[in-house]
């Protein structure tokens, strides 16, 4: 079933109703007496009816996919998580605005807290404790990084050395200036007496020099005003004095219990003199202890004893005290208290001791 | 173009002659509540809407893409009664299917096809052929561009290029059905 141009416009024609009088009449006629024109023309409309479906099933489907595609981002959970994420867009937004403040707020501070912390150690004037803001706040504008500050953030030993170095750098200027004036004046001088320049040269150098000299004395002493603000707060030794103790035995004084509870043994004179004279010997042997009397920063009451040294924290030189050894065991008497003392290599708090037998042992 | 924020009926208009599908999108936004409101009122359900609201907006666009065509009222007022004319033939259709039996419906469709080719085959060689030829009879016999038009949107040269060029794809698609047709009439 070939169709050439001409009809396939005709039939075109026909059935999209354009063919009115007498050509639409002489169309009917041939489509009455020609099949193969009947057939075409209904080819053609079904052919055309199918062009029309997919055109409309194309354009539905853009419908959908763009409808389908809106309401995909248009989603309650899309909804919420675009708002989540906007939201911490937000909050980082205001977070990084507000960080070089923060930074800043926080670096003061921590400055502040060491200092505060290092106050034992040392005491700024204001002068350094502006150098060090300041200096934390050069290095602020050039790093906002937290990390880069703290790395960048001088210590307080270099805060100090580098005040020092200003000002003597600061002095090292008013000097040249100073020479510059007197060189001028000299020169001035020299043009008005008309003094010859050897003369001249002897008497700037001799100010130089003088100058020199105040300037290395107001250096020095400046120095040892810094250092001298730097107080180094530690404890303070009071006093140290080397004490007695009084060494007693428990199996000695059971001893003598034991004899003196039992009348029945005869003593005799020769032994009862080998333990008088062993008593004595003993009491003869007394050892020694250094004690020192240390003043703690903190107020610490306590001790710290290493074997030869006894160190008293939060006692007075001026109070009475006494050590006593029982069974290798040192004793402190302090007032009418006793304590217990024990070797090792860190202080420790005085531990009364409350044992009667023990007591009365210690006090005999 | 816009009025109180909304697109113009006129605007819209002059989109579709335009050929420009973008509108439909708007179209389908714009009335879709409306025309659920109608068939909702009318018996209808929620299972036919997206369908009725599809087709009325695909006819809208036919018959403003028609030369003839001349808006005399307000646009709602006219995609109201093409939604009402598609729904009304919705609901025909559906009391025609209940009252014709299963065994009368398969002569009627029997005696319908027996002279035409299948429907199917046509649809399958029209998705499958040359994409220029299918938006060009598309273009023709859908949207009822003329070939002047046509030539501007394919960039063809001019009138005369796309009938020929229209003539040949047609040719073409007719001797691939016919073939198609009598290859599934031998089988």
């Amino acid at each position: 079933m070939n169709i050439d141009q001409k009809t396939y416009e005709l039939i075109n024609s026909y059935l999209s109703g354009e063919l009115n009088g007498r050509k639409l009449d002489a169309f009917k006629a041939r489509l009455k007496k020609e099949e193969d024109l009947r057939n075409k023309v209904e080819l053609q409309q079904a052919i055309i009816d199918g062009i029309k479906e997919v055109r409309t099933q194309e354009l539905k489907d853009f419908i959908n996919k763009n409808i389908a595609k809106e309401k995909k981002i248009q989603s309650p959970v899309f909804t919420t998580g675009l708002s989540i994420a906007a939201s911490i867009g937000i909050i980082l937004v205001i977070f990084f605005s507000i960080k070089p403040f923060i930074n800043k707020k926080s670096t003061i501070g921590r400055n502040k807290s060491d200092v505060d912390s290092s106050n034992s150690a040392f005491s700024l004037n204001e002068k350094h404790q502006n150098s060090l803001v300041n200096t934390d706040s050069a290095v602020d504008q050039k790093k906002s990084l937290d990390t880069q500050l703290i790395a960048k953030a001088p210590t307080l030993e270099q805060v100090l050395i580098e005040k020092e170095l200003g000002d003597k750098k600061a002095l090292e200027d008013e000097i040249e200036n100073e020479i510059e004036e007197v060189m001028l004046s000299g020169n001035e001088d020299l043009a008005a007496d008309d003094l010859n320049e050897e003369h001249s040269k002897a008497s700037i150098d001799k100010l130089i020099k003088n100058v020199k000299s105040t300037t290395n004395n107001t250096l020095s002493t400046k120095s040892n005003q810094i250092r001298n603000d730097s107080i180094v707060q530690k404890d303070q030794l009071l006093a140290s004095s080397n004490v007695n103790i009084k060494l007693l035995s428990n199996t000695e004084e059971r001893d003598d219990i034991k004899t003196t509870s039992n009348p029945d043994n005869e003593l005799t004179d020769n032994s009862e003199a080998k333990r008088v004279k062993s008593r004595k010997k003993n009491r003869i042997k007394k050892p020694t202890i250094r004690v020192e009397f240390w003043e703690s920063v903190v107020g610490f009451n306590g001790y710290k004893y290493d074997g030869t040294t006894l160190e008293l924290y939060g006692v007075s030189p001026n109070k009475k005290i006494a050590l006593s050894s029982l069974e290798n065991r040192l004793y402190l008497k302090k007032g009418t208290q006793y304590y217990s003392i024990i070797k090792g290599n860190r202080t420790q708090k005085f531990t009364p001791i409350t044992n009667s037998i023990l007591i009365t042992l210690l006090n005999e | 173009m816009f009025v109180f924020g909304k697109i113009s009926d006129e605007y819209i208009v002059e989109r579709i002659k335009s050929n420009d599908e973008k509108i439909l999108l708007h179209l389908y936004k714009e009335y879709h509540s409306l025309i659920k409101s109608f068939i909702m009122k009318n018996g209808g359900d929620n299972e036919n809407i997206d369908d009725i609201v599809q087709d009325t907006i695909i006819s809208l666009w036919k018959n403003i893409q028609k030369p003839t065509f001349l808006l005399h009222a307000k646009l709602s007022t006219y995609v109201i009664a093409i939604a009402k004319n598609k729904w009304f033939r919705e609901l025909k259709k559906r009391s025609k299917f209940r009252r014709v039996d299963a065994t009368h419906s398969r002569t009627i469709k029997a005696s319908n096809t027996s002279s035409n080719p299948d429907h199917a085959i046509i649809l399958k060689i029209l998705q499958e052929m040359d994409e220029t030829c299918r938006r060009l009879l598309a273009y023709f016999y859908f949207d009822g561009l003329n070939n002047k038009s046509i030539a501007e949107k394919l960039n063809f040269a001019n009138a005369n290029t796309v009938k020929s060029k229209k003539y040949q794809c047609f040719k073409k698609l007719q001797a691939t059905v016919l073939e198609q047709y009598q290859k599934d009439d031998f089988i």
